[in-house]
């Protein structure tokens, strides 16, 4: 399956999702002027990966997928939201699925941000602080 | 900070350059920082995707947003015009998330993220939680008469300089 690269911009993440190198990465800041078409093209190609993982019946290995927001807009929390129910679902499938949920020392609210989308998918994060 | 005129998102990306820049928002906890940031962006987000064109070339009802820094208080106000149609609902809106306390306004945030986002609002029922969220304090607000059909709306969200726990 190709890989689904995007550059990040002043409004939008960097996005890297890639089986190749098992490499799943969001990071940035994420305000992007049209919401549906950058995270439709994410959400698209998740789909798609999770399609071709149920087929392959293969549930060796780990799924490790990192969300690293400098911040995101009320929009992209509902995108960010539809990624954690793809995710939740692989793992109900029996994958190794392991969210990265990476937030700034003293940035409180990103961490509690964290904690309502694992709750509301009911898929565990692993939550990683960063350091100043 | 203070900018009046018309909203697009090269003058959003301008505005929160602007804010991340200055000497004061740098001074900020980081925290509040963050909050403010993301506030403001609710903003100007909104005034972008709902204000109502100006009937004129009068410029006193332009768009305009400020954030200002007061004792132990960042200050954000917008305005805008909107459609005297859409005041009931606003209202309403405010007037409800006003009332609610922390664990209340948390149950909404989540009864609304897990909507289909809108394809005519963007989502910005969310923001407007995501801002009395933030805040912790009641967002202050009012309908002046403008023009026919238009009111011009003004909104103040207030965010606590020291208090990493919002309060409700």
């Amino acid at each position: 399956m190709r890989k689904l690269i995007i550059d990040p911009t002043v409004n939008s993440p960097n996005v890297i999702l890639d089986p190749d190198t098992n490499v799943f990465e969001i990071k940035g800041e994420s305000r992007p002027p049209d919401i549906r078409e950058f995270y439709g093209q994410i959400i698209s190609w998740l789909e798609e990966f999770s399609k071709d993982r149920l087929l392959s019946k293969d549930r060796s290995g780990s799924i490790p997928f990192d969300f690293d927001f400098e911040y995101f807009n009320s929009s992209s929390g509902k995108m960010i939201l539809d990624i954690c129910k793809i995710l939740a679902h692989l793992r109900s499938e029996g994958f190794n699925v392991e969210v990265n949920w990476h937030y700034e020392e003293d940035d409180i609210d990103m961490l509690e941000a964290g904690k309502e989308m694992s709750k509301i998918v009911r898929l565990p994060f692993e939550y990683c602080q960063k350091m100043n | 900070m203070f900018y009046s005129g018309p909203l697009d998102y090269k003058q959003i990306d301008t505005l929160l350059v602007q804010l991340r820049e200055s000497g004061k928002f740098q001074d900020l906890k980081k925290i509040t920082g963050k909050r403010v940031y993301s506030v403001l962006v609710e903003c100007l987000e909104n005034i972008m995707n709902h204000s109502a064109a100006c009937p004129s070339d009068d410029k006193t009802y332009q768009p305009q947003v400020s954030v200002g820094d007061y004792d132990d208080m960042i200050i954000i106000n917008t305005s805008n015009l909107i459609d005297e149609n859409k005041t009931e609902k606003i209202d309403h809106c405010l007037k409800k998330l006003n009332s609610l306390n922390s664990n209340e306004l948390a149950e909404l945030y989540e009864e609304n993220i897990t909507k289909k986002l809108d394809k005519n609002t963007n989502g910005s029922g969310l923001g407007c939680i995501l801002m009395r969220r933030k805040s912790g304090h009641k967002l202050l607000y009012s309908f002046k008469n403008a023009y026919n059909d238009l009111v011009y709306f003004e909104i103040r969200i207030s965010i606590d300089k020291y208090h990493e726990k919002v309060n409700y």
